[in-house]
Parts: structure tokens; sequence; C-alpha cells
């Protein structure tokens, strides 16, 4: 009868096991969910931001080169943000403007204006993993973040530049990412990205990026001013840093249009 | 984007420009920078020195005195902020002063810097000139209600930028007004490197306030090779050089409404006189009001979609002696009012004046055997080159679809060829009608593009088209090179009458994107004629940065006929491949 009993108490153990890391699980993504949500919250209603930017493109022997751009963004409450780039330097490219429409649902719009023909172009957003100016950053790197764009999974505490962190997998829902995940880590105190280890279709490490020297401005929001991003695989790296940051521009749709594009300079 | 960033590009090449091209390079700029600035020379005390002009960061001041690639910008920022303490404000790296003359460093002071350490440092320092200026205006006028007051206005300003009205209004306030803007000549003296922009800087108390210093001046040197394998069907020569200057002031409103470019296209070949051309390419006010804009002055306008050729561009004359594909064109004054509504923006263009097209002289090359008598042009108007031509354009951008309908009336950019005697023709410009099509549409990876026209006039009335796809495998090695594939069908009702090339023709490119820091690219395309199985054209365009000033551009045309009644036949002997070198100051 012991033996009986000890049985049937295994045989339900057994059955509860997977139940009990299923729950595990859901927990864990209910958590992850809860922390990227509560990141995006933090982060909702600064209306619009234009930023200068300077990009130091670093080869393997060392070798710098530079890239310098002004960004402009405009918040979207019910889609995605939209975002206008104009590039300085290098000369060559200088005048050159690329116009994006993120999108939750559907792909992302995404335009070019050349000035030596004023011509626009439009772009197939599918190519998103690939560098942005040569960089180690990737377009969907640069592009907003989204909760619809990635399904999440809370995994453990951590501790990165003295801040306590939450950790958190994301997975990009888009095929066409050149990520098959991205470890993120979320401070607790403010809930900013602090680190991310993105990796590749392999699923082996790609690049790291670490995000520093935040500063908070019209008292709620945080912008950094510098990012570093370094290739694990081919040793390359690149820092991103904002020269100046500034809300409130007054902008509208109008300066997110086609018409806005070939007048960006 | 990157691949489409830069139309063309070819593999690694050195990083250095040859010895030579850059002292022949540096020795022209030299000639015109003494022209244009002469006013700028400064006396031997600076020498060796170099001043902070407005706007300028120190990031790109030490990018440019960089003594070598072995050592980082953020090492030389940091000698320059050791070697010249008294330029920071407060000795603070991140408050750089304009107007101060540097020591720049050499090598051995650059090298001495920490790397590691230069880098935080750097990335510490915020070196917008933008952000130090109010703070550094503060400091002169002293006091602390001066600094009160300041803060004020400053407050003042950024809440006015909301409305557009108050917008007007809003830095005029801060910014004395430009009415009485400087003699020229001491402007000059003040900033003769006018890269100035301080756009967004309000109060600063220098006369850089002034409107001249809101000028940006940029340009271009393009020093171009044509070689060609074979002497031309009457013999000309088979090596082309010659020298373009684009030049481009421009200048922008605080508030953005008001824009004005002017932008001068300067060329010499040593060949052909007719390939000589004084240019304006640009030179309009932008007006951008809310919801419309007008645009007034010499302007070019581009329609399109597809890659092989241009069939619903038709606002400016082509500058085919620049590139035989009609990608380069001329400045066409115009009044041109955009209104940009919730169905589209409608674009309405009046012409007042007509560009004639320029043809390859005798010693020219890609010609007829007749000359053109460009001298002695007929047109149909006896308005001649004053007849009013007006065009209107209806685009929109759906969600994955651009689409534009197009209307054209006015004198014909293409001039049909009459014969007048045994070796000339003349250039005869009739009345034409166009009626336009251009859409693009996006499917996943797939872009399909067409081009449509119904063009109507004295000499004959046809339909024409150009469609095709642009599909990009992404990724396609290790090092994230794209190769975009192009497939494009032409179509001309005229059949083989067809005063022209793509009747019935298939065109096939490919285009890889190396994705490099160079931004290097190439394009390859074959146009194949479907009804003459031994007519067809290739090209190829290619290009790479040499260094943040320099690029290098290959370009080729390759010209495969045997019929007499074809257009290519007369190119037969014009393959050639172009080597450019482009200088950025």
């Amino acid at each position: 009868m012991k033996k009986y009993l000890l049985h049937s108490l295994l045989s339900l153990g057994l059955c509860l096991l997977p139940a009990s890391v299923v729950a595990e699980q859901d927990a864990a993504m209910a958590e992850g969910l809860r922390i990227a949500t509560e990141r995006k919250v933090r982060d909702t209603g600064w209306g619009d931001t234009e930023v200068v930017m300077t990009m130091i493109l670093r080869d393997a022997r060392g070798r710098e080169s530079r890239r310098e751009m002004r960004t402009l963004t405009l918040e979207v409450l019910d889609d995605g943000d939209k975002a206008l780039t104009i590039f300085d330097e290098p000369r060559d490219v200088r005048g050159s403007a690329f116009l994006t429409h993120t999108k939750t649902m559907v792909p992302d719009e995404q335009w070019l204006f050349l000035p030596a023909v004023n011509r626009v172009r439009r772009i197939v957003s599918r190519n998103k993993s690939g560098p942005f100016m040569g960089s180690e950053y990737a377009y969907e790197d640069l592009s907003s973040f989204e909760l619809e764009k990635f399904s999440f999974t809370y995994l453990h505490d951590d501790e990165v530049h003295g801040e306590l962190c939450y950790v958190v997998e994301q997975i990009p829902q888009d095929e066409y990412s050149g990520y098959s995940r991205m470890v993120v880590w979320i401070d607790k105190s403010h809930y900013r990205v602090q680190k991310i280890d993105y990796y590749d279709r392999r699923d082996s490490l790609l690049k790291t990026l670490t995000i520093h020297d935040y500063k908070l401005y019209k008292d709620e929001f945080w912008r950094a001013d510098r990012m570093e991003m370094v290739n694990a695989q081919n040793q390359k790296s690149t820092t991103l840093l904002m020269t100046d940051i500034q809300f409130d521009r007054g902008f509208t749709d109008a300066d997110f249009d086609n018409n806005a594009l070939q007048r960006a300079r | 984007m990157t691949a489409a960033l830069l139309m063309q590009t070819l593999i690694t090449m050195p990083y250095n420009v040859p010895d030579k091209v850059s002292h022949f390079t540096a020795a022209a700029l030299l000639i015109i920078s003494s022209c244009m600035w002469t006013a700028s020379t400064h006396a031997d005390e600076h020498a060796g020195k170099r001043q902070v002009q407005p706007g300028e960061t120190l990031w790109r001041i030490a990018s440019e005195v960089r003594p070598s690639d072995d050592v980082s910008i953020a090492q030389v920022m940091q000698a320059l902020f050791e070697l010249n303490p008294d330029a920071f404000l407060q000795q603070d790296i991140n408050q750089l002063q304009h107007g101060q003359w540097l020591i720049v460093p050499d090598y051995e002071q650059v090298a001495r810097q920490n790397a590691t350490e230069a880098l935080q440092r750097a990335s510490e320092a915020r070196t917008s000139l933008q952000r130090a200026e109010p703070q550094w205006s503060m400091t002169v006028q002293s006091g602390s209600d001066a600094l009160e007051e300041q803060q004020n206005l400053l407050l003042a300003s950024s809440d006015t930028t909301r409305g557009l009205a108050a917008n007007m209004a809003g830095p005029e306030q801060l910014t004395p007004s430009p009415v009485e803007p400087a003699p020229e000549t001491n402007v000059a003296a003040e900033n003769p490197a006018r890269s100035a922009s301080s756009a967004n800087s309000p109060a600063s108390p220098e006369a850089d306030n002034s409107l001249w210093s809101d000028i940006e001046w940029y340009s271009q040197v393009n020093l171009m090779q044509r070689a060609f394998p074979q002497r031309g069907l009457q013999q000309q020569s088979q090596w082309h050089q010659s020298v373009s200057l684009e030049m481009e002031w421009y200048w922008q409103s605080d508030d953005r409404s008001h824009t004005v470019v002017v932008a001068p296209y300067l060329r010499w070949d040593q060949q052909d006189s007719n390939r000589h051309l004084v240019d304006l390419a640009e030179a309009y006010w932008l007006y951008y009001g809310s919801g419309w804009e007008v645009r007034t002055g010499v302007n070019k306008v581009f329609w399109g979609a597809v890659e092989s050729q241009r069939l619903v561009d038709i606002i400016n004359q082509r500058d085919l002696l620049d590139r035989p594909d009609g990608e380069s064109k001329l400045g066409q004054p115009m009044v041109q009012l955009s209104l940009i509504r919730d169905f589209g923006t409608i674009q309405a263009y009046l012409l007042p004046y007509f560009r004639e097209r320029a043809f390859a002289g005798s010693d020219g090359r890609l010609r007829l055997p007749q000359l053109v008598d460009t001298d002695r042009p007929a047109y149909e108007s006896s308005r001649e080159r004053r007849h009013l031509d007006w065009a209107l354009r209806w685009s929109q951008q759906f969600s994955g679809l651009d689409l534009g309908v197009s209307f054209f009336q006015g004198t014909s950019r293409e001039p049909a060829l009459v014969p007048s005697s045994e070796e000339l023709l003349i250039p005869f410009y009739p009345q034409m009608k166009q009626l336009g099509l251009d859409g693009q549409w996006i499917l996943g990876s797939w872009l399909w593009k067409i081009e449509a026209v119904y063009r109507d006039s004295q000499i004959e009335d046809y339909a024409a088209f150009t469609s095709g796809f642009e599909y990009t495998q992404i990724g396609i090695n290790e090092r994230f090179w794209d190769l975009g594939w192009l497939v494009e069908y032409q179509y001309d009702s005229r059949g083989l009458e067809a005063n022209a090339i793509g009747q019935n023709d298939l065109f096939v490119g490919w285009r890889l994107a190396l994705n490099d820091a160079a931004g290097s690219e190439i394009l390859l395309g074959v146009i194949q004629d479907l009804d003459r199985s031994s007519s067809r054209s290739a090209y190829l365009e290619a290009s790479t940065r040499l260094s943040d000033r320099f690029r290098l551009r290959l370009d080729g045309w390759f010209f495969d006929s045997k019929d007499p009644e074809d257009l290519l036949y007369w190119l037969r002997k014009d393959d050639y491949i172009q080597l450019t070198l482009e200088y950025y100051f």
C-alpha cells in the first residue's frame, strides 16, 4: 500500500514538474513584459527632440573615421516614432537625409534624399540588419523602441555601471532582424538601458552596447551622452556621442514628410 | 540605405591620395580660396596656429589638425586643451571660445596623451559651441542681473519657438536684427573659414550674429580623366581631361521658414570647348509656410522612379556632355508653388526661360558624324526661349506606395536635329505636352518601379514606359555586403522609328554596396536591344571614399552596335572609362 502511494505520488510529481516549469516561464515572461512596459512608459510623453551626434568608427587596427549628423525625432503615441537624420560629415554625403516612419505592426517606411540629384528614393526597409554608415550600429539598433517588436523574458538581476539591473532577454518578432536575441540590462532605479548584448542568427555573441553618462531632461526623461558599440567578432567599435540634445523644438508631422526631406540640409 | 546613399563605388583603395594629384588639387584650391578670401590672410604672429571659428567644435578642430592616424581624435583634443588652457573659459574643456588662436600640437605632443584617459575626458566633453556660447556671453556681460536677464530671454525664446508667428519674432529679440550687416570685407576678415553652423545659437556678443556669418559655404573640385581605348570616328583624341568646380552658399533663417541657396558650377575641358560650362546649378529662395512652400529662382527638379533611363523627368535640360545617361542637369529658372495636403502634394511650376541642350564639338567624343549648330537653334514658338512653360504634379505616399502624376506643356527639352547642310544639324525645339506617371511599390524585399509618359508635339505623338524591379540580397557575405538586382523593361511605341535608345530593350543591373567605412559601391548595368541583337550598351559606376575630403569615382560606358540606323552605331568607338577625384572643402 505504501509502495502504491509512493508510486502515485511520484507519477503525480512527474506530471506536475513540466507544469511548474511552464508556470515559471510564464512568470518570467510576465515580469519581462512588465519591465519592458515600464521602460517604455517612463520614456513616453517627451514630444520631440533634435540631437547633434558624432559617430567615431574604429577598425580593428584602431584607425578612426568620423560621421557627424543631426537627428530630428517626433514622438508618435499610437505608432512608431518619426525620425529625420541629416548628414553633415563626411563631406561627400553632406546634405543627404534619411527619413524613417517607424511602424509597430507593419514594416517601417524609409526614404533617402540625395542632394546631388535632388532625388528622393524609397528604401526597402527590410534592410534593417545592415550597417548604418559603415558603423557597428545596424539600422534596427537606432530605431525607436516599440513593445510590439519583441517578446520579453526576465532572466535575473545583475549590476552594471554601479546600478542594480534587471536582465531581460528580448527576442525580435521581425523575421528580418539580424538578431536571434538580445540580452538587455535595465537599471532598477530609472528603467534605463545600461547594456545590450546582441546575438547573431547563429546565436553567438555579435556585439555589445554600453550606454554611459545619462542626463535628465525636462525633469523626467533620461538621455545618454555616449554609447559604445563593440563588435565581439571583428574587434571593430563605434562610439556615438551626443554633442547637443534639445527638447521641445516644436516639430509636427509636416517636418517629417517627403517635402521636409527635400528641404532638409 | 547605405546601399542607396552613394550611388556608385569601388573596392578598397589605399587611404592616401597620390601625391601629385593632391598637390595639384591643393594648388588649385589655394588659388581659388585665396581669390575668395584675400581679406582673410593673417599676420605672421599666428603662424602654426589655428583660429576657432564660430560654431566650430573642439572635435572638428581636433579632427582637422590630427597629425597622424596613429593617434586618436580624443588625444588631439586633450593636447589642444593642455597647450591652450586660456582658450577655454574657466579651463573647462566644454567651453572653447571662438576667436581664440590655438597652438596646434605636433605628433609628439599628441602621442604623449594617454589614449584611454583622453577618450574618457573627450566623451565627458560636451563640445558644442552652441551650448558654450550663451554661458560665455553671460560672463562677458558680468553681473548677476545681466545673467538672469539672459536666462529669461533664453527661456522666452524656447517657449516662443512653439508658435510659428511667435517664432518669427523670438530669435530676433535675441539676435540683433541683421538689417545692418557689417561691410562684407570686415566680416570676411573676422570669419575667414565661415563654416559657421550656428543656426540655432541664440545670443552671441560678437559680430557673428550678423546675417553673413550664418551663411554656410561648401565647395567641391572634381578632376576628371577620360580614357577612350580607340580614336573616334572623326579621329578625335583618346585622352580627355576636365576639371569642374561646384560651390554652394547656403543660408537658413532661425525659424527655418526662409532658405537661400546659391550654387554655381564651372567646368573646363581640355579637348572640347563645347564642354566648357559656366552654370548656375541652383540659385533660389525658398519660403516654407504651414502646408505650403514656394521656391523662386534657379533650381533642379527630379521626378521619377526607375534606374535605367529618365522618362518622366522633364523640368531641367540635361547636361549630356557631363554624363551621357542624362543624370546631370542644368539649372532651370522657375517659380514653384507646393501645396501639402492630406490628399497629397500639388506642385505647380512656371518656367519662364528655356535652357538649350549642348552638344559635343568637333574635337569632342560621343557625337554624331555631323556637328550640331547650337548657335542657330530653331523654335516652334515665336517667343523662342522666352516661351512660358508650365507643369503640374500631384504626388502622394501611401503605405508602401509612392505615386506621382504629372503634366508638362512647353518647349521640348529634346530637340529634333534637322540637317541644314552636309555637315551641320540644326536643333529644332518644338512645343510639346507630356503626361507622366511614376510609381514605386514595396513588397517585402522587392521594390517595383514604373515610369510612363505620353508625349504630343507637332512632330510626333507617342507613349513610352519603363518598368521593373529592384531586389536586394542583404548581407551576402561575412562582411555584410548587399547585392541589389535591377531588372527593367523599356518600351517606346515608335518602335525602331524612335530617335531614342530603349524602344524595346531589357536592362539588367547589379548594385553592390560594401557597407564599409569608405561607403564603397559598384553599379553595373547592361542594356540589350531586343529588336537588334547586336545593339547593346553597358555602364559601370563605382566609388569609394579615400578620406573625409576625398572621394574617388570610376565610371565607364561601353557601346556596341552594327546597325547604322541605330543611334548607338555612332558611338561604337566611344567606349570610355573615366576616373574622377573629388575634393571637398
